[in-house]
């Protein structure tokens, strides 16, 4: 059982990792938008 | 063309979300409490509800890169270079998943980590190459990005059907040519790959996002503020 909650476990963070990145790299882009506006 | 995604697609991201977490944990619940316990490997085998729906959904992910690619060098279209791009960024996290999850499940079942057998071979391979389609695209600007890119998510596409019959047209696969499955174990199986194909349709048109806000910096016009 220990392996099966393992791989789940690591999944898990792989998402979220991936997820929270997706974000940050968002934000940064739109930062940067409203910076060459100004 | 304007650099924005369809509104319509915008207003279904929560609605997306929201549904692709409650069948993701739906299929979670069902694969722990309800899956009977397979005989021969045990509870280690509730990996296969993660793993093989993974799999899939990384086989359509890079189909979806091909598709876009040869839309994209037709048309001229960003976004189907978005979508590309998009697609392949998502599927190498299922991709990634396979390989992180595969290894657990092998040292149970196979009592190693690795081996070198066709279908893991291949399935390295392929993520090694689609790994290598993010460093090109990010190393290029300009025109070429969009083109080279193009051309790769074509190319690379050989590797899909190499790692999908890898199990026939090779001896010495450990993974079962085809697996036969009944009862609740099949309808189990069933609710992971559709949870898990929504949850890439999610992580997918948020990434298509993060494309749009690009092509909007870079062309000049207005980014919407990440929500």
């Amino acid at each position: 059982m220990i392996y099966a909650v393992a791989a789940y476990a690591l999944a898990a963070v792989i998402w979220g990792v991936y997820l929270v990145s997706l974000r940050a790299r968002a934000a940064r882009i739109a930062r940067r938008g409203s910076g060459m506006r100004r | 063309m304007n650099s924005t995604i369809p509104m319509w697609w915008s207003k279904g991201r929560a609605i997306l979300w929201i549904l692709a977490v409650v069948l993701v944990a739906a299929s979670l619940y069902a694969a722990f409490a309800r899956a009977p316990v397979e005989a021969q490997m045990g509870a280690v085998q509730k990996i296969f509800y993660i793993h093989v729906p993974s799999a899939t959904v990384t086989l359509l992910a890079f189909g979806l890169t091909f598709a876009a690619s040869i839309a994209f060098l037709a048309t001229r279209v960003w976004m189907w270079d978005a979508v590309a791009a998009s697609s392949c960024e998502v599927g190498m996290v299922f991709a990634t998943i396979v390989l992180v999850s595969g290894p657990l499940w092998a040292r149970s079942a196979w009592n190693t980590w690795w081996l070198w057998e066709p279908r893991l071979t291949t399935f390295l391979i392929m993520w090694i190459s689609y790994g290598g389609y993010h460093v090109v695209r990010a190393s290029l600007s300009g025109g070429s990005k969009r083109t080279i890119s193009a051309v790769l998510g074509i190319v690379l596409m050989v590797m899909v059907p190499i790692t999908w019959m890898s199990v026939t047209w090779w001896r010495g696969s450990l993974h079962p040519q085809s697996v036969t499955m009944t009862g609740e174990m099949r309808q189990i199986l069933t609710l992971s790959m559709l949870a898990w194909f929504v949850f890439f349709i999610a992580a997918f048109q948020e990434r298509l996002r993060l494309e749009s806000l690009r092509e909007a910096a870079e062309s000049g016009g207005t980014p919407e503020a990440p929500r």
